[in-house]
C-alpha cells in the first residue's frame, strides 16, 4: 500500500513518529528471500534481513557464535548433528507460530538445491534435521561438518515464515518477507526503499526505533552528503577518502572494522609462467601493497599476513607483505627471464605479458589498485593489460572452463559469510575435482596441493578444536609461501552514524547492523 | 533552432561567419596536434604514478595537479586528446559511410527499398541516441571499439533521414533526369552526380554530429562504458574522479573543460562552414 | 482532433514491435550465455540446464521471438533476474520520477529560454545580447553531467544549499532539472532570438511602433504568440536528448527513475530489464512526440486542417 505513495509522503509520515532510523544503503534491497538467491543486493539484502528475520544462531561482534531463536545447541563428538534448544513462544510477523516444525520447514527448504541455489557449500553437507519435541530440534549432516553452527548463524539461516511461504508462493516470498525478528516490513519498494516497523511480539528486547527506513543512495558522495544534511542517520560504504570530511563533523561518529576479505590477485596457474612459483613469488615482491593502503585508502586497509583476513576464525599470523623490487628482478632473471628490446621481459622469446582482469566497482578502489598494480610491475619488466569488466559479467569471467580462462590475473576477494577460516581456505583452495571445468567453487587459478586438501580436511573434522584450528595454520602457511594469489590489501569497512543514533555496529563481514540501534 | 539563426546570420554574413570558422579551425587544429604529438608534449608519462602525489591540487610541479593514483592529470589530458578525438572522428566517418549508403540508396531508388530503409530509421530514430548508444555498449563491450560501434549506431539513422531528404531533392533536377535517360548506370549518377551536390549538407551535419559524438562518447566514459584503463580517455577520467568531487575538485575541472573546448570548437567550425557555404540550407 | 489522436496512439504498436524485434536480434546476438547469468555464478552445468530450460532459452529462437512479443502484449516483459520475475511494475514504479525530471526541465526551459530570447533579441547587438548569445554558445559546448558535477559542487557541497541526492522533496529537483534543461534553454533561447528579430522586421510590428506603440508593447501584443512554435519545435526535436540526458544525470544525482535502473540493469546485465526499459523510452518518446503535435495545432491553427 504505502509503496504506491509518493517517497515525500512517505518520509513526512515516517519523519512525524519519533525513533525512525533512515540508513543510507550503497547496494539496493531487492529481494528479501534466503532462498532463491539469498537477499539480493548483496550486502544491502543482508543488512535488512539481520532485522526482518532471526536465525537459530547469530554472531557477535567479535564473530563469535551466540544463540538467538535456539537458546542452546551441542554438536555431537563425531560433529555429525548438532542438537538445538529452541525458544519457546515465539511468533512471526504473521502471527504463526516460529517452533520446531516451522525450523523443520527452513532447514529443509534451504537444503533443497532447487530452491536454494547459492551459498551451497554451507548447506549442502546437511542431511536433515529432526523434530525431538516441541522445542528440541536435531540437524544430522551426511559427513562431519564443524562448521555447522557457522552455517546456522549466516545470514542464509534466516528463518522464514512457513504460512507466509504458502500464501506468496515460492516466487512471491522475496517481496512480501515475514520472518521472527525484531522488525517487519512495513513498505518494500524494492531497489528504492524499504520500511520497517518495530514487531511488538518480538521475544527479545525492545526494538530500540519505532521504525527503520533502508534508502538506496548509490552516489557515495550524495550518501555522505544525505548524513551530513541530516537526511539520513546512517550510511555505509564511506568512502576512505571523504572519511577526513566526517571525522571533523561533531555530529558524526565513524564506525570501522576491518573486513574479512582480503583482496588479491589470483594467479592463473594453468599458464607456464604462472605455473613458476618464483614468478609468483616475484610478482608479489613487486607491488608496494603497504603503500596502496596507506595512500590509496588512507589507511583503512592494511597489508595481509595470511591468506585469511586478519578476524577469521582461525587466522594465523604465517608470513609478512614485503616490497622489494630488486628481489623481484633478481628472482625472474633467476627463472630464466631477461629484458627484450623493449624492456619487457622474456624467457624463450615468449615475452612476459600479463592480462589483468579487474571489476569497475565490484571491490573497493578496484580500478585504481589494478592501474597501480599494472605500473609496478611494468616497473620489473612485466606487460600488464588491464581489462576493466562491468560488475555483472565479472563472475561469469572469472569461473570459467579452463579452455576459456581469458585471464592471467584476475582481482578477487572472498567474504567469508560465516566467518569460517576453514569455509574461506576451501573455497579458494580446495583442489578442483576436475580442472578442465568450472572450479567446483572459487578455486579459480586451478591451485593443487594435496597436502593443503588433507590439511583442509583435518580443519573440518578433528574432534579437538586445537587440532582443527592447527591444521589450518599449517595450510595457510604453505599456501601463503606457494602464493597462488598476489595479495593485495584487506580493506576495513566504514560506516558513519549521525546523532543521537547510537548502537549501529558494522560486522567484518561487511554489514552494517542496526539490529541494536536506537535513536534519541 | 538552426532555421530561424539563418536570415540573421545571412545578413551579417563576413564578420561573424569567419570569427566562428576560424576559432573552430585554429582549437581544432590545436587539439589535432594534442592528440598526435601529445605524448612529446606532455611533461610527464601519462600513466606514471607518484603514489606520494596522489590528489595533489595544482602546483609548479603538476601544473593541473595530480590524480587518484598519483598521476600527472595535464599529461593525461594532452594525451587523452587522442582517445577522445579519434573516437569522435571514428564514429563520425563510419556514421557517414553508413548513413550516406543507406539514405543515398533509400532516396535514389525510392520504391520498397524506401520503405523498409525509411522504416528501420524511423523505428530507430524511436531510441534516444544515448539508451541506444548504452545498450550498444553493454554489448560491445568498455573498449575504444565498443564506444566507437555504440556511437557510430545511434548517429546512423537521423543522418540517414537527412541524406535521403537531399537526394530525393536532386533526383527530381533535370540533370539527374538527363542523365537517367541516357542510360548512365544507378552506381555512377549516385556517386557522380547525387552525393557531391549532397556533400555540403552532409560535411556540415557531421562536423555538428562530431560535437555530438565528443559529448556522448564522454558520457558514455563517464558511466564506465569507456576505454580500458589506464587509457586517459576524458569522460573516463571524470568518471574515476567523481568520488573525490568534494576533496579534491581540481580533478573534475581540468576534464571537463577539455571536453567543452573540443565540442565548442565542432560546433564552432560546424556552424561556420554552414554560414560559409549553405546560407540557405535547413529552410 | 480525436481522431488525430487516436490515428497517432493506433501507430504505437507498430513502433514498439519493430522496435522490441530489433532489440531481440541485438540481445540474442550478445556473446554469453544467458541461462549461465541468470543461474549465478556458483551454479553448476545441471543447474544452468534447469534455467535454460525453465526460461524456454532451449527453444528455437523464433519460438523464443513469439513468447517474447506476445508476452510483452499482455504486460509480461519476461523474466529479470534482478527481480526475479516480471520487471514491469518495477519500471513503472520508476517511471514517474523521470517524467518529473523531465516535465521540470521542460518547465524550466519555458521559463528561462524564452525571456532570455526575446531580451536578446530587444537588446540586439548589445551587451544583454552578446551574455546571452555566448552563454547560449558555452552551454551547448558543455556536457550535462559535467554541470551537474560542478553544480553539485557549487550549490550542496560548497554552499551546503541545496541536497545533491535522491527524491527528498522538490529542493533535490533542482540540480538535476538545471543539469538536463541547460542544453534545450541554450536551444530555445537561440531559436526564440531569431523569431522575435525576424517578426520585429515585419511590417505590421513597424506600422504598430509608427502608430506609437513602444517596443516593448509591440513585442507583447504580436510577438510572443509566435515564439512558442520555437519552443515546441524544440522539444520535440530534442525529445530524444531530453530521455536519454535523464540516464546520465540520475545517475549522478541519484535520481530513482528508469534512467538509473537501465544503468544497474546494464551493470548486471540483466538484458530483460534493459530490453524493458528501452521500451518505454521508447513509448515515452512516441508519447511526447504526439503530444508536441498537438500543442503544435493548438498554437498555429493553420495546422489544423493541413
Amino acid at each position: 500500500m504505502l509503496s504506491t505513495l509518493p517517497a515525500g509522503a512517505i518520509r513526512a509520515f515516517a519523519q512525524d513518529a519519533s525513533g525512525t532510523i533512515t540508513f543510507g544503503q550503497s547496494t539496493a534491497v531487492l529481494t528479501l528471500d534466503p532462498a532463491h538467491g539469498a537477499f539480493t543486493g548483496y550486502p544491502g539484502g543482508y543488512e535488512a534481513a539481520l532485522l526482518i528475520f532471526d536465525r537459530l544462531l547469530d554472531f557477535d561482534a567479535d564473530m563469535a557464535i551466540v544463540p538467538q531463536l535456539a537458546e542452546s545447541f551441542s554438536m555431537s563428538e563425531d560433529l555429525q548433528s548438532c542438537e538445538l534448544k529452541l525458544r519457546s513462544g515465539v511468533t512471526f510477523h504473521d502471527g504463526t507460530a516460529c517452533d520446531a516444525a516451522a525450523i523443520k520447514f527452513n532447514i529443509e527448504r534451504m537444503m533443497d538445491k532447487e530452491i536454494n541455489t547459492t551459498n551451497r557449500p554451507l548447506w549442502d553437507p546437511i542431511a536433515g534435521a529432526d523434530i525431538v519435541d516441541d522445542t528440541t530440534l536435531v540437524i544430522r549432516t551426511s559427513a562431519p561438518f564443524a562448521q555447522l553452527p557457522n552455517t546456522l548463524a549466516h545470514g542464509s539461516g534466516a528463518i522464514v515464515s512457513p504460512a507466509a511461504i504458502e500464501e506468496f508462493g515460492e516466487d512471491g516470498f522475496a517481496q512480501n518477507p515475514v520472518g521472527a525478528g525484531p522488525y517487519m516490513v512495513e513498505g518494500f519498494n524494492a531497489g528504492q526503499e524499504l520500511t520497517l516497523t518495530a514487531y511488538d511480539g518480538y521475544w527479545g528486547d525492545k526494538p530500540g526505533a519505532s521504525s527503520i527506513v533502508f534508502r538506496f543512495i548509490a552516489e557515495p558522495a550524495t550518501r555522505i552528503n544525505a548524513l551530513t544534511t541530516g537526511a539520513v542517520d546512517v550510511i555505509d560504504s564511506v568512502p576512505v577518502q571523504l572519511v577526513g570530511q566526517l571525522s571533523g563533523n561533531g555530529e558524526v561518529e565513524v564506525v570501522r572494522k576491518p573486513g574479512l576479505r582480503p583482496i588479491g590477485l589470483a594467479l592463473n596457474l594453468t599458464r607456464p609462467a604462472l605455473s613458476d612459483v618464483n614468478v609468483r613469488k616475484a610478482l608479489n615482491l613487486a607491488v608496494p601493497v603497504a603503500t596502496i593502503a596507506e595512500r590509496v585508502f588512507f589507511g583503512f586497509a592494511q597489508a595481509p599476513d595470511s591468506p585469511l583476513a586478519f578476524d577469521a576464525i582461525g587466522h594465523a599470523s604465517v608470513g609478512e607483505t614485503v616490497f622489494d623490487q630488486e628481489a623481484a628482478k633478481k628472482l625472474l632473471a633467476d627463472a630464466g627471464y631477461a629484458a627484450g628490446s623493449d624492456g619487457t621481459l622474456a624467457k624463450d622469446g615468449e615475452p612476459l605479458t600479463l592480462s589483468l582482469f579487474a571489476p569497475d566497482g565490484l571491490f573497493p578502489g578496484d580500478v585504481a589498485v589494478a592501474e597501480i598494480v599494472a605500473a609496478s610491475l611494468t616497473q620489473v619488466g612485466v606487460d600488464v593489460q588491464i581489462t576493466k569488466i562491468e560488475k555483472g559479467a565479472y563472475w561469469d569471467h572469472l569461473r570459467q572452463d579452463k579452455a576459456n580462462l581469458a585471464w592471467d590475473m584476475a582481482m578477487f576477494g572472498f567474504n567469508p559469510s560465516n566467518a569460517s577460516g576453514t569455509y574461506h581456505l576451501a573455497s579458494l583452495f580446495k583442489s578442483n575435482a576436475d580442472d578442465e571445468g568450472k572450479p567446483d567453487v572459487w578455486n579459480i587459478g586451478r591451485y593443487r596441493n594435496a597436502e593443503v586438501d588433507q590439511l583442509l580436511k583435518k580443519a573440518d573434522s578433528e574432534p579437538a578444536e586445537e587440532a582443527r584450528l592447527e591444521a589450518l595454520r599449517e595450510a595457510q602457511a604453505i599456501i601463503w609461501e606457494e602464493a597462488p594469489y598476489l595479495w593485495l590489501q584487506i580493506n576495513e569497512n566504514v560506516s558513519a552514524v549521525r546523532k543521537p543514533v547510537s548502537g549501529v555496529t558494522v560486522m567484518p563481514i561487511v554489514f552494517t547492523n542496526l539490529r541494536d540501534a536506537a535513536k534519541g | 533552432m538552426r532555421e530561424a539563426a539563418v536570415t540573421r546570420r545571412r545578413r551579417r554574413a563576413g564578420r561573424r561567419i569567419n570569427l566562428f570558422l576560424w576559432l573552430g579551425g585554429i582549437l581544432l587544429t590545436a587539439f589535432a596536434v594534442l592528440a598526435v604529438f601529445g605524448a612529446y608534449i606532455a611533461p610527464y608519462d601519462p600513466n606514471a604514478q607518484d603514489l606520494f602525489a596522489m590528489l595533489e591540487p595544482p602546483s609548479a610541479a603538476h601544473l593541473l595537479g595530480a590524480d587518484n593514483v598519483g598521476r600527472d592529470i595535464l599529461s593525461r589530458i594532452i594525451v587523452g586528446a587522442r582517445f577522445t578525438l579519434s573516437i569522435a572522428l571514428a564514429s563520425v566517418f563510419f556514421a557517414g559511410i553508413g548513413g550516406i549508403a543507406l539514405g543515398a540508396i533509400a532516396g535514389y531508388f525510392g520504391g520498397w527499398i524506401d520503405r523498409i530503409l525509411t522504416g528501420v530509421i524511423d523505428l530507430l530514430l524511436t531510441v534516444p541516441n544515448i539508451v541506444l548508444a548504452i545498450a550498444i555498449a553493454s554489448v560491445a563491450g568498455a573498449s575504444a571499439t565498443g564506444l566507437t560501434i555504440a556511437i557510430t549506431a545511434s548517429f546512423i539513422p537521423p543522418l540517414a533521414r537527412l541524406v535521403r531528404g537531399r537526394v530525393i531533392e536532386l533526383v527530381q533536377e533535370d540533370f539527374i533526369a538527363a542523365a537517367i535517360t541516357v542510360g548512365m548506370g544507378h552506381t555512377r549518377i549516385l556517386l557522380r552526380h547525387i552525393l557531391p551536390n549532397a556533400a555540403t549538407v552532409i560535411i556540415i551535419e557531421l562536423s555538428l554530429n562530431a560535437g555530438q559524438a565528443v559529448l556522448i562518447g564522454s558520457a558514455l566514459g563517464f558511466l564506465g562504458l569507456g576505454v580500458q584503463p589506464p587509457a586517459p580517455e576524458w569522460g573516463t577520467m571524470l568518471g574515476a574522479s567523481r568520488e573525490y568531487l568534494t576533496v579534491a575538485p581540481h580533478l573534475v575541472i581540468a576534464p571537463g573543460v577539455a571536453i567543452s573546448l573540443l565540442v565548442l570548437a565542432f560546433n564552432a567550425f560546424g556552424d561556420g562552414l554552414r554560414d560559409v557555404f549553405d546560407p540557405a540550407s535547413n529552410s | 482532433m480525436f481522431g488525430f489522436l487516436a490515428r497517432r496512439f493506433a501507430t504505437i504498436p507498430f513502433v514498439v514491435l519493430g522496435v522490441v524485434t530489433i532489440l531481440f536480434i541485438i540481445f540474442k546476438s550478445v556473446p554469453g550465455d544467458e541461462a549461465t547469468f541468470v543461474a549465478g555464478a556458483t551454479a553448476t552445468q545441471a543447474e544452468i540446464e534447469a534455467v535454460r530450460v525453465q526460461l524456454g532459452l532451449d527453444r528455437p529462437l523464433i519460438e523464443q521471438y513469439l513468447r517474447h512479443v506476445s508476452g510483452l502484449a499482455v504486460g509480461d516483459f519476461g523474466y529479470s533476474t534482478t527481480f526475479r520475475g516480471n520487471p514491469l511494475p518495477h519500471i513503472l514504479n520508476r517511471l514517474p520520477a523521470t517524467l518529473a525530471l523531465a516535465a521540470a526541465a521542460i518547465g524550466l526551459t519555458i521559463l528561462i529560454g524564452i525571456p532570455a530570447g526575446v531580451v536578446a533579441a530587444a537588446y540586439r547587438n548589445r551587451l544583454p545580447d552578446y551574455v546571452i548569445s555566448l552563454s547560449v554558445v558555452g552551454l551547448l559546448a558543455v556536457p550535462n553531467f559535467w554541470l551537474g558535477m560542478l553544480l553539485i559542487a557549487w550549490l550542496s557541497v560548497d554552499l551546503g544549499l541545496l541536497p545533491s541526492f535522491g527524491a527528498s522533496g522538490p529542493a533535490s529537483l533542482v540540480i538535476p532539472t538545471l543539469a538536463l534543461a541547460a542544453r534545450l534553454i541554450a536551444l530555445v533561447a537561440r531559436m526564440t532570438r531569431g523569431v522575435v528579430i525576424e517578426e520585429l522586421r515585419k511590417d505590421y510590428v513597424r506600422t504598430a511602433r509608427a502608430k506609437g506603440l513602444s517596443q516593448g508593447l509591440a513585442l507583447r501584443r504580436h510577438v510572443l504568440r509566435n515564439v512558442m512554435i520555437p519552443t515546441v519545435t524544440v522539444i520535440g526535436l530534442q525529445a530524444g536528448y531530453l530521455l536519454g540526458g535523464s540516464v546520465v544525470i540520475e545517475r549522478l544525482c541519484a535520481w530513482p527513475g528508469i534512467g538509473d535502473l537501465l544503468l544497474t540493469a546494464v551493470s548486471v546485465r540483466d538484458y530483460t530489464l534493459v530490453q524493458g526499459i528501452v521500451l518505454i523510452f521508447v513509448v515515452s518518446f512516441l508519447v511526447i512526440n504526439i503530444a508536441v503535435e498537438v500543442i503544435y495545432r493548438f498554437v498555429n491553427p493553420r495546422l489544423r486542417y493541413a
